[in-house]
């Protein structure tokens, strides 16, 4: 009884492992990964700006860093939204290019943070590093 | 860096793209328009510290 089904029960696995298996073009999966990069760097702005507002300015009293990070977080937002809006239009090099510019402002709250004497958690530096992987598709 | 060393940046590598590729794919765009905005605010954290040090200052 149980051999009859093992056919049966082997076409059912190979369709459902078939049916899971994404066939996505390669645009898409470029932009799938667009989306997970605008919060990958988004959550990296954040936790930047969190150091930079509790340890640079509120610990150390470091006003020139703390407008360092406040001027790159106000470079990164904007950026951010317009990659944004990339994404729902779809344009590839926009949204490299976006990625490319908001990782540049992490990098700039970053420095300022380590001049500081604060260390960044490591979401930021996940954040540079993976970013910038996405940013090579700007010319 | 050695062969072995290379395999293992490549991997990793691959490794991480995988990740983020998976991640975008459960995400709706609404989803990331949602959360940009709601975890960067018009002012930042560290402008709002500045502004209180000024305050101080003063």
């Amino acid at each position: 009884m149980l051999r009859s089904f093992a056919p049966l029960a082997v076409l059912v696995l190979a369709l459902t492992v078939g049916a899971c298996g994404s066939t996505k073009t390669p645009d898409q999966v470029r932009r799938d990964t667009a989306r997970a990069a605008v919060l990958l760097v988004a959550r990296g702005v954040a936790a930047a700006d969190h150091v930079c507002a509790e340890v640079v300015v509120r610990e150390r009293k470091d006003a020139a860093n703390g407008r360092k990070c406040a001027a790159a977080y106000d470079v990164a937002r904007p950026v951010l939204l317009t990659l944004e809006a990339s994404i729902d239009a779809w344009d590839a090099k926009t949204a490299a290019c976006a990625v490319r510019d908001a990782v540049r402002a992490i990098d700039t709250m970053r420095d300022a943070a380590n001049a500081a004497g604060a260390t960044v958690p490591s979401i930021v530096d996940d954040a540079v590093s993976l970013g910038g992987e996405f940013a090579r598709g700007c010319p | 860096m050695n062969v072995l060393e290379q395999i293992a940046v490549e991997v990793g590598k691959t490794l991480v793209e995988a990740g983020i590729r998976k991640l975008g794919e459960v995400l709706s765009d609404d989803q990331v328009r949602a959360t940009v905005a709601s975890i960067l605010p018009a002012k930042s954290e560290t402008q709002a510290a500045l502004e209180e040090l000024e305050m101080e200052i003063k």
